[in-house]
């Protein structure tokens, strides 16, 4: 596998964060989600322009959900993980599995 | 309206009055989720959870003492029952809350009540403007509803947690990194139109 077939490091902790959540994956839980997971909050600039990249890639789907009052009524737009973004998670560990000298079993 | 309520750092236990405590007492036997109990986690740094999340002896001791009514502060700073006019306070943050206008007296140990009642909608501090038009600069009309609504939020979160001064820092930092990346993304965009054009 090319390296530049590859996820970057922040991609697949956004990845990473949408297969931990199943729902209600909007962009204040992911940065949530990602900080607890790695320690640093991403700034939310980041973040968008993360996942705009991985939809154009077809890695991501995203849909309107309803607007809250605490965000002062303005609707969350919620991420969910496609099967190419869940294989390609898949093929950037294994590729940094063999990297690393480590061969693990297809699926882990 | 149901009551609403923010996080705020308390510095020391604090007052309340009849009103608020008759609002806290009627607002838990309605709905337990109007309500934010402040627990202490340290000398001065509490972290807010919900009455249903007290253990039992925590609740049990909260309500007996509202429901006891009494006037006096305790000893031992921990459970404050605040009756904060949010409007009066405006963006002063940390100790200034504590300057309560109600006059009487109530604290209970080891945790602490803050009520935001709707009769103070104007207290959660606007986003900073001028930010939030740069925000709509950046940024196509279709996902506006996203980017303002994640940041405000954020905003309100932080504003609770650290006072409205330090939201108004990280909103405006944020902008910067919002600024950047946007055109960073379009440059690389525009620097891949070229790079074909050329081959």
């Amino acid at each position: 596998m090319a390296r530049r077939d590859e996820l970057g490091p922040f991609e697949l902790e956004v990845l990473d964060a949408l297969l931990r959540r199943s729902r209600d994956a909007y962009g204040v839980r992911l940065i949530e989600d990602i900080k607890a997971a790695t320690g640093r909050a991403p700034s939310v600039g980041a973040l968008y322009t993360t996942l705009e990249r991985l939809e154009q890639k077809g890695f991501v789907r995203s849909a309107w959900g309803e607007p809250t009052a605490e965000r002062g009524g303005r609707r969350k737009r919620l991420y969910t993980l496609d099967a190419s973004g869940a294989a390609a998670v898949q093929r950037t560990r294994d590729a940094q599995s063999v990297r690393n000298g480590v061969l693990l079993p297809q699926g882990v | 309206m149901g009551n609403s309520w923010v996080r705020r750092r308390v510095a020391r236990t604090s007052l309340l009055g009849d009103a608020a405590r008759r609002a806290i007492l009627e607002a838990h036997l309605i709905n337990d989720a109007d309500i934010s109990i402040a627990k202490a986690t340290g000398d001065s740094e509490f972290a807010y959870v919900r009455i249903e999340d007290l253990n039992p002896d925590e609740r049990d001791a909260l309500l007996s003492e509202l429901a006891r009514g009494r006037d006096e502060m305790l000893e031992g700073d921990g459970i404050a029952v605040m009756d904060i006019d949010w409007t009066k306070i405006d963006e002063q943050e940390g100790d200034d809350v504590n300057r309560n206008p109600a006059g009487t007296s109530y604290a209970i140990p080891r945790l602490a009540v803050q009520l935001w009642l709707d009769a103070q909608p104007a207290a959660r501090p606007p986003t900073p403007a001028l930010a939030e038009r740069v925000l709509c600069l950046l940024y196509p009309a279709d996902r506006l509803d996203e980017v303002l609504g994640d940041m405000e939020e954020m905003f309100a979160k932080l504003a609770g947690r650290h006072g409205a001064r330090f939201a108004r820092l990280w909103y405006a930092w944020q902008v910067a990194g919002h600024a950047i990346g946007r055109i960073s993304a379009a440059l690389a965009r525009a620097s891949e139109v070229i790079g074909l054009k050329l081959t």
